[in-house]
C-alpha cells in the first residue's frame, strides 16, 4: 500500500505500513528520517537534495499535478520559498511583511501573552520567531527573525540551513506594529 | 507578575538569556537544571570576541532551581529544534520571571514551566570561576 505525501509540509501522512510488521516507523530511511527520504514512504534512500518528488506526482500522490513540472503543490512549497527569500532582497524586511507571510502559509501565532513573537505550522512546529532588539549585547541591538523548516531545522531565509550560533539564524528586521 | 529582572540572580549579571540555547533539562526530585549555551555580553569576566562565523561570545553552564517544591508545566515540547551540525536545541530562554516570591515562570520552546523553590536559582558557568 502507497502512502500520502502532503507536499505542504514535505511529509508523509501516515506512518509506515510495515510498521506492524517491523516495530520500527522510521524504518523506511534506514533510521534516519532527517537524511533519508522515501519517495514511496517504504523503502529507503539518501536522496540528498534529490529528492524525485516528480515520480510521486505522476503517480497521482500528489493531488493537482499536470506532469510537465511546472504546476502542481511541490512547485508552490517551492515558489512560497522564494517568496519569503525575495522578502529580504533588498535589505531587512518590515515585521508586518513577515506576518502576511506566515498567514499566507497557514502558520498561526502562538499566543502566551508575552515574549517574542512565535508562528507555528498546522503540525505545530515552530516556523518563525520574531523577536524585539536589545542593546544589552553586541548583535542583539537589531529586531530579528529566526526559521525553521518542517522538520525543525533551523534555516535562513533562503532555506539554507544554519548552525544555532552563526549570524545567520538571526536576520535583521524592522518591527513594526 | 512582580518587579524581576534576571540580570539580578547570581552568575546572570552580565549573561544575555533571550539568545542563549538551552541544550538540556535534568529534573530530580528537589532540583531542576537548565543545561544553556549562555550569551555573554561584553561586561562578562569571561567575555572573548565572538568565534568564526558566530554571533556572540557563548560559554555552557547550568541555571539550576534548588530546593524545589512544585513543578508545573502548562506546556512542553517534545521535539528540538535541529542546525546545520544536526546538533539539537531547545531554543533561548524567552521569559524568566518571578511570578510569585518564590514562583518563577521559565518559557521557550522547550516549554513553558512555573517552578516553586525556596532558594533563589543560580547560573554556573563550567569554565569561569570568577564569575558572580
Amino acid at each position: 500500500m502507497d502512502r500520502y505525501y502532503d507536499p505542504a509540509t514535505d511529509q508523509f501522512l501516515s506512518v509506515d505500513p510495515d510498521l506492524a510488521e517491523t516495530g520500527q516507523p522510521y524504518a523506511f530511511t534506514g533510521d534516519n528520517p532527517l537524511n533519508a527520504t522515501d519517495p514511496l514512504g517504504l523503502d529507503g534512500c539518501d536522496c540528498g537534495d534529490d529528492v524525485p518528488v516528480g515520480a510521486m506526482e505522476e503517480m497521482g500522490m500528489i493531488p493537482g499535478y499536470s506532469g510537465d513540472g511546472t504546476t502542481g503543490s511541490s512547485n508552490a512549497s517551492a515558489s512560497s520559498s522564494e517568496e519569503l527569500s525575495r522578502l529580504f532582497s533588498n535589505g531587512p524586511p518590515k515585521a508586518s511583511a513577515l506576518r502576511s507571510y506566515a498567514k499566507s502559509q497557514g502558520w498561526t501565532i502562538l499566543d502566551e501573552g508575552h515574549g517574542p513573537e512565535i508562528y507555528v505550522d498546522k503540525n505545530g512546529v515552530e516556523r518563525m520567531t520574531i523577536k524585539e532588539g536589545s542593546p544589552r549585547t553586541p548583535g542583539s541591538e537589531h529586531d530579528r527573525v529566526s526559521f525553521r523548516n518542517a522538520q525543525n531545522q533551523r534555516i535562513n531565509p533562503n532555506g539554507e540551513r544554519v548552525t544555532r550560533r552563526s549570524p545567520g539564524n538571526h536576520t535583521p528586521i524592522i518591527l513594526d506594529p | 507578575m512582580m518587579s524581576f529582572n534576571y540580570t539580578e540572580l547570581s552568575g546572570l549579571k552580565d549573561v544575555f538569556l533571550e539568545d542563549s540555547f538551552v541544550l538540556a533539562i535534568k529534573e530530580e526530585p528537589a532540583r531542576i537544571t537548565f543545561r544553556v549555551e549562555a550569551v555573554l555580553t561584553p561586561q562578562h569576566p569571561c567575555y572573548r570576541p565572538p568565534g568564526v562565523d558566530e554571533q556572540y561570545c557563548f560559554s555552557k553552564g547550568d541555571l539550576i532551581f534548588s530546593e524545589i517544591s512544585d513543578v508545573t508545566w502548562t506546556r512542553r515540547s517534545t521535539e528540538p529544534f535541529i542546525d546545520a551540525k544536526d546538533e539539537p536545541d531547545w531554543g533561548g530562554i524567552d521569559e524568566f520571571d518571578r511570578v510569585h516570591l518564590n514562583e518563577y515562570l521559565v518559557e521557550g520552546h522547550f516549554g513553558s514551566v512555573h517552578i516553586t523553590c525556596s532558594t533563589n536559582p543560580v547560573f554556573l558557568l563550567d569554565d569561569c570561576p570568577s564569575a558572580t
